[in-house]
């Protein structure tokens, strides 16, 4: 919000024109618009928030190859920018990046008139069209913004009306970003966030939670919104369908009347001129004027302004209220959803009323969808230039360039990617490290992006192993053999080449010892499952060297490490191992390229202790068996007398109800009829 | 010896409806779906609701959702609090268009499978129709699983089923 703030007073102090060719004011754009995206990448993906300085987490973490690679972009685009526009010279080089003092505009803009311009009918009726499309495109340019949504629920082509490109969509700024976000959060994940203050607060009491119904009054208050949405949905058919088959596809239109609902409500409501008797609660005869000649961006300007009042409070109204209205109607829906749905506080009214960036934004975006291009093109160099993002990656430049004129230089080479180090000790890259140390230091600095990577502008002399974990520790201390092999093996994985020949290896120094090691292992300081895999279970990675065994050999090892974490005393411990147990090896899809559909023993023992009225449907699922009612109940209620019946007349049970010899074998394998016969 | 087994099993089965499996995220609940109401998944990020068929001009609905959280629940401190409860749904119906009625006291029991099961409600209205809402918090394995079930007062057979859905929860794999 400071940034806006800053922004719009920049907006009010405009008095020049320095831009003159249309083609510079296009090619500004693009870099305006390519180094916001960098900066931004780099400020989310590169340095965490820091309350301290940067200087000792670069030491200590170093700079990844593809941060760096996209700092001498961030500098090779100033450059271009900065031959455009000569007066941007000293910014660009300002490599500290804290450039601007105070509020004062780097470059000038146009003046604005105070008084909103009139449009025609033509344009209300341009703005109008524009509206949907204007909408999917901000969506569309949100949305692939954030790393935890969904994207094939989400995809372009949904959201998009049909022939219309993504790449025809500009990039939000961050407020609208933030609004759409929110919005998305509101729709698709109404439900799921409500549980995260609970799951806190059952961390914190351990045992009994007193205040229960406090905790879960975001849970209940989502659910009862949704689900009351969906009720009043099924009256529709139509509607009910469309939104049980493709939810996601429905955003789109419910997004649209969102914003023509906000506008309506804001230009009938909140900025009426003239009320027929009480204000608010009586008919607006007088609507503010020139809001037709708004464009839906612009709204969404304006509804940036009030940030936090729309999200806390005219989403979730809209949600119950408007929702189903507005997937079944759209934008043409937008006065009935005013009036069911935007109901507020008058304290929430007074608060939006007076605020005075709501209606700045709104007449200074009212006057830019008239003004031209260049006015809105010199904005972005100021933002641009005012940005924290750009701030933090021309610091990170600096401390960087700094350390590797002043200390030795690395290449970490992680599963993660080549990292550029400074300090051997203290490092604090996560998972094995090979470290190359770096022989000729000052290339660094005449590094350039897309032009080489690190391994061809460096040379690199001997690697080493570092981070050793407890696990791999106990293992080698035990068995020194096991040492040297290991760390051939983790270097080549990090280098992604083949390691089959030394995996065998580490098998063969295995046999016999494996149990003691792994009673060794589990007893280390915080093992890691990933780890006991690697050091003493390498066939479960189910990758080359599975392929060498047989599956009797693979079941085998799997039955015997699942016996070890069954054993594991300490139950935080235990419950951990199992659910890694059950995500890497159960789930995994490796697993089953190998082994099909054999179970393993985890699931074979889940299956064994589930009730016996579930038996029935579970087993007939994974015979992947769809007969009619009837039948059914017959195959499953043989099932259920399978279970309690002696491990000899199982099968005889299940054949005689119907299941063929494979089948009836194959329930029995799964420890669908108990673990007995396992 | 063979017709007596089959007549043995069909009777064991007349009792034995249709088990619904929802699986999300390695987790599978199991519910007794006899009415085989409709099931739709992801529905404002709520992975189960299961709809019945339209009665008196709408579906009644009933969600389930695995909470992820792990948490014993104190039976009395339930009872004894439900106030907050009452007093969150009062400020949820005034953000929401919704009058409140009334309130269905707290009550704990275990469903057939020995699960422990909390349950609480509220009947409201909005735009003419009434509601009740009933709220099932079953523990499962010390994870708690998360029931709604919403329907118009009127519809009181679909009330009926959301019990027996809850009492037939198996917890399944976890």
């Amino acid at each position: 919000m400071r940034v806006l703030a800053l922004f719009l007073s920049f907006i009010f102090t405009m008095q020049s024109l320095p831009l003159a060719y249309a083609s510079e004011v296009s090619e500004t754009d693009r870099i305006i618009v390519s180094l916001t995206n960098l900066t931004h990448n780099f400020d989310k993906g590169c340095v965490p928030k820091l309350k301290t300085s940067y200087t000792s987490y670069l030491k200590t973490h170093g700079m990844s190859e593809a941060c760096w690679k996209l700092i001498t972009e961030i500098n090779y685009q100033e450059a271009r920018l900065s031959a455009l526009h000569p007066q941007l010279a000293n910014k660009v080089n300002c490599a500290t990046g804290n450039c601007l003092k105070g509020t004062k505009p780097i470059v000038n803009l146009p003046s604005l008139s105070p008084i909103a311009p009139a449009c025609t009918q033509a344009d209300k009726n341009r703005i109008s069209t524009n509206c949907h499309k204007d909408m999917a495109c901000t969506l569309v340019s949100s949305v692939s913004t954030l790393p935890l949504t969904n994207l094939k629920l989400l995809s372009p082509q949904k959201l998009l009306p049909r022939g219309m490109s993504p790449r025809s969509c500009s990039a939000n700024d961050s407020c609208i970003n933030q609004v759409v976000t929110s919005f998305f959060n509101s729709i698709m994940k109404f439900f799921n966030n409500a549980w995260d203050m609970l799951k806190i607060a059952g961390e914190m009491a351990k045992d009994k939670l007193g205040d229960f119904w406090t905790w879960v009054s975001s849970a209940e208050d989502s659910s009862s919104a949704a689900q009351l949405a969906l009720a009043k949905a099924s009256e529709d058919d139509g509607l009910f369908q469309s939104l049980k088959n493709d939810f996601a596809g429905t955003v789109s239109r419910v997004f649209q009347a969102l914003v023509a609902s906000t506008k309506l409500w804001l230009k009938e409501d909140i900025f009426c001129e003239k009320w027929a008797s009480k204000p608010h609660l009586s008919k607006c005869v007088r609507p503010a004027q020139g809001f037709d000649c708004l464009s839906c961006k612009s709204v969404l300007n304006g509804i940036c302004a009030i940030g936090g009042v729309f999200i806390s409070e005219v989403l979730p109204a809209f949600i119950s209220g408007g929702l189903t209205t507005a997937a079944k109607h759209g934008v043409g829906a937008a006065s009935r959803i005013v009036q069911s749905s935007f109901k507020f506080s008058d304290k929430t009214i007074k608060s939006i009323k007076n605020s005075k960036t709501i209606k700045a934004s709104l007449k200074i975006a009212g006057h830019s969808d008239k003004t031209a291009k260049v006015g809105i093109v010199l904005s972005k160099i100021n933002k641009y230039f005012i940005s924290p993002a750009r701030k933090v990656a021309k610091s990170s430049f600096t401390i960087v360039s700094a350390l590797a004129r002043n200390s030795k230089s690395y290449l970490a080479q992680t599963t993660s990617g080549k990292y550029i180090v400074f300090a051997q000790d203290g490092l604090k890259l996560a998972g094995k490290v090979a470290l190359y140390p770096i022989e000729n230091n000052m290339t660094l600095l005449s590094f350039k992006a897309g032009q080489q990577t690190f391994d061809k502008a460096f040379k690199l002399a001997v690697p080493s192993l570092a981070n050793k974990t407890s696990v791999a520790m106990v293992v080698t201390a035990h068995t020194p053999a096991l040492d040297a092999i290991l760390t051939k093996i983790e270097i080549g994985h990090i280098k992604k080449s083949k390691t089959l020949a030394l995996e065998l290896e580490q098998v063969k120094i295995l046999q016999g010892i494996r149990p003691a090691l792994t009673r060794k292992a589990l007893a280390a300081k915080k093992p890691q499952f990933s780890e006991i895999i690697r050091t003493l279970y390498p066939e479960l990675d189910y990758g080359q060297l599975a392929k060498k065994l047989s599956a009797k050999d693979l079941l085998l090892r799997e039955k015997e490490l699942y016996l070890h974490l069954a054993r594991i005393k300490d139950p935080v411990l235990k419950k951990s191992m199992l659910a890694k147990y059950q995500g890497l090896i159960t789930d995994s899809k490796q697993r089953r390229n190998i082994l099909k559909d054999t179970p393993n023993y985890k699931e074979i023992v889940d299956n064994s202790q589930l009730s016996s009225v579930t038996k029935g449907a579970r087993g007939l699922k994974i015979l992947n068996k769809h007969p009619n009612d009837l039948q059914r109940k017959k195959l499953e209620a043989a099932i259920r007398t399978a279970s309690s019946s002696p491990a000899s007349k199982k099968k005889k049970i299940l054949m005689d109800a119907g299941f063929s010899e494979a089948e009836a074998q194959k329930l029995i394998n799964y420890g669908i009829t108990g673990l007995a016969a396992n | 010896m063979k017709t007596m087994l089959f007549l043995t099993l069909l009777c064991f089965t007349l009792k034995v409806t249709y088990a619904e499996e929802l699986s999300s995220s390695g987790h599978t609940l199991y519910v007794e779906n006899s009415a085989q109401w409709e099931l739709a998944k992801d529905l404002f990020g709520i992975p189960f609701i299961l709809f019945s068929p339209q009665v008196n001009g709408q579906r009644s609905n009933i969600s389930f959702a695995h909470s992820g959280v792990e948490l014993e629940l104190d039976i009395g401190a339930l009872k004894d609090n439900q106030k907050d409860y009452q007093q969150n749904k009062e400020q949820w119906g005034k953000t929401h268009n919704a009058q409140i009625m009334s309130f269905t006291p707290y009550h704990s029991y275990l469903n057939s499978l020995n699960h422990r099961v909390h349950s609480i409600g509220v009947i409201y209205q909005t735009e003419g129709r009434t509601y009740q809402e009933t709220s099932f918090y079953t523990e499962c394995k010390g994870k708690i699983v998360f029931a709604k079930g919403l329907a118009l007062t009127q519809n009181l057979e679909h009330q009926k089923y959301f019990k027996e859905l809850i009492h037939s929860l198996d917890c399944g794999i976890l």
